[in-house]
């Protein structure tokens, strides 16, 4: 038998097998119409924004309340850093809100609300299924432990691991939070002008959506050095259909008072067959639920809360911290001699590679997971708080088992 | 039109059944010819027989799914005019040819030792999760470049790889067990 007979043999395997390849063609057909906007400001944000709030302590998305602990007396000292934003598009039968914003100078996150259409078909995978896979794919056993089947149900979806059935359930990717007023239509037109104008074969174009990174970039990234962002909090109720993201960008430069487009393309129905297989990302086999991206926009209009210090060593300034309620940033200047390499003294800080922690006033200490891409070669680090740090009480700030020394920044 | 409504075009032998073909399924046999050839020319040509070669097929033949017919008489005359050539173009075939170590696509083999090495080759993907059929299918039959099954699947480009070079490590091992020597 001829090596090359393989070639020739896989053109022959059975037909459903190579039915698994058509459903979605891994080119895609170019799209050359950009699809009609439905943009709608709910009636809800009129309602809800200025001087209808009555209430002393006004209302705040579950989402921030769980993920930063909230308490009531942190609502109030927050109030001007939430706005209402309430803004709904559907796409798909999809329905996507944007419900409220909280943010500071340097980050924003946003509590969104993804409702499925009801007449998507759905179905379930049972326990015994799953702990097969499981096993087959050699997931750690400890229910504990990054990666086991117990954390993939409970920390994305929700999921008691106790269930015997589990519902499939979307999957959504980034969400893409940009500096820029673009509404659908420009969007996807510049996009896929962009697209058309690539020398590649348009047989091997694999279609729009890969241009609009490229086109927001070039429309409104260059003025920032570093734009990051990520996912704080995801949940999914399979009853009501409701799936629900507390996502966030975070840049070098502000943020605050600045229209945004938020785009979302690439949300999946899976199988939970299918999602716990591979390690990072749900593997092939979900269905599609978006033809077309969600765009939605707004504009930051909060009132950002923040104090910046000046981070000293030997009574040197070092570097800046600039620590709001919700997040911080860390900033050490690049070496002007050679712009690759850390200052010693920042690797002193940073070698211990470890989260930031505030001490209160009260003795309470707050921790701040590190949501930067590492520290090794970059000029700025950022955290994300586990509750909210009221700035008025804060005693002291620690890097791993080092306690900077700050003071108050000049303004 | 509906694949079933093609097809009995095809068997009332209406012309419009070949139009309709095209209409529906041009893009998909191109970019599978372009992935052999890498000649807008040669699969122009390639796409050309396809439908020539589908209109003296149906009937006797009632494929079951039209689009996995068309798709596979595609590779096939796209495999053979690739192994004619004379001056070779690089292709997404031709780096698939090279992880699979294969100097050289020749002419296909006895017809009956094929249809069992097809036939254990859709034993050994069965054995695997869905993902990874697709992944395999992907990039050995839809000679695709791993920036697209990334695209498809959501997996990064390294695990994509990783995945494929363990599926033709048990692929060799499965076949070696059948008896296949390759």
């Amino acid at each position: 038998m001829k090596k090359s007979d393989l070639i020739w043999a896989i053109c022959e395997i059975d037909e459903d097998l190579l039915r698994l390849t058509e459903e979605n063609p891994v080119m895609k057909k170019r799209h050359t119409r950009p699809v009609r906007v439905l943009l709608i400001a709910a009636a809800i944000a009129a309602l809800l924004a200025g001087t209808v709030l009555a209430y002393a302590i006004r209302h705040w998305d579950e989402l921030f309340v769980e993920s930063f602990q909230m308490e009531d007396s942190e609502k109030e000292l927050l109030d001007g850093a939430l706005q209402d934003v309430y803004a709904q598009t559907t796409q798909d039968g999809v329905t996507c809100t944007l419900k409220q914003v909280l943010g500071n100078e340097r980050c924003l996150v946003v509590a969104l609300e993804i409702q499925l259409p009801d007449t998507l078909e759905t179905g379930t995978t049972s326990a015994e299924e799953l702990s097969a896979l499981a096993g087959e794919l050699d997931l750690p056993k400890d229910p504990e432990e990054s990666g086991s089947l117990d954390r993939k149900l409970s920390q994305y979806f929700g999921y008691d691991p106790e269930q015997t059935e589990f519902p499939d359930a979307p999957y959504l990717g980034v969400v893409g939070l940009f500096p820029v007023d673009m509404e659908k239509d420009d969007l996807l037109a510049a996009a896929d002008a962009r697209c058309s104008a690539l020398d590649v074969p348009e047989a091997e174009r694999s279609g729009v959506r890969d241009s609009i990174g490229a086109v927001i970039f070039d429309e409104a990234m260059k003025d920032y050095n570093s734009f990051g962002g990520g996912t704080i909090r995801r949940s999914y109720d399979p009853e009501t259909r409701t799936l629900t993201a507390l996502d966030y960008v975070e840049s070098s430069g502000s943020l605050v008072n600045r229209p945004y487009t938020l785009v979302i393309d690439q949300l999946y129905l899976y199988s939970m067959l299918n999602f716990i297989s591979p390690e990072d990302y749900p593997g092939a086999g979900g269905q599609e639920l978006l033809t077309s991206p969600i765009v939605l926009n707004f504009t930051a209009d909060y009132q950002p809360q923040s104090q910046t210090y000046d981070i000293l060593q030997d009574g040197a300034v070092v570097g800046t911290l600039e620590l709001s309620p919700v997040s911080a940033h860390l900033t050490f200047p690049q070496e002007p001699d050679d712009p690759n390499r850390l200052a010693p003294n920042r690797h002193d800080y940073l070698k211990d590679n470890g989260n930031l922690s505030v001490r209160m006033t009260d003795g309470q200490e707050i921790e701040l997971r590190e949501r930067s891409d590492g520290f090794t070669d970059v000029q700025f680090a950022f955290y994300i708080a586990g509750e909210i740090i009221d700035l008025s009480q804060v005693q002291e700030v620690c890097l791993g088992s080092y306690t900077l020394q700050l003071q108050t920044a000049e303004e | 039109m509906e694949d079933e409504k093609i097809i009995e075009l095809y068997f009332a032998r209406s012309e419009t059944a070949i139009a309709e073909t095209e209409r529906k399924y041009n893009d998909y046999c191109t970019s599978i010819a372009y992935r052999i050839l890498a000649s807008f020319e040669d699969t122009e040509e390639c796409v050309s027989d396809v439908y020539l070669n589908v209109w003296n097929t149906i009937p006797p033949t009632r494929p079951g799914s039209l689009k996995a017919f068309v798709g596979r008489i595609t590779h096939n005359l796209a495999l053979n005019r690739y192994r004619s050539r004379k001056a070779q173009k690089r292709s997404a075939l031709t780096e698939v040819l090279e992880e699979l170590d294969i100097p050289d696509l020749e002419e296909p083999g006895d017809v009956l030792e094929r249809k069992e090495l097809a036939r254990q080759i859709s034993v050994f993907l069965r054995t695997l999760p869905s993902m990874k059929q697709e992944i395999f299918l992907l990039r050995y039959y839809q000679y695709a470049p791993l920036s697209a099954i990334r695209q498809r699947t959501g997996l990064k480009e390294d695990r994509i790889s990783t995945e494929l070079y363990r599926m033709r490590k048990k692929l060799k091992h499965h076949l070696e067990q059948e008896g296949f020597a390759l």
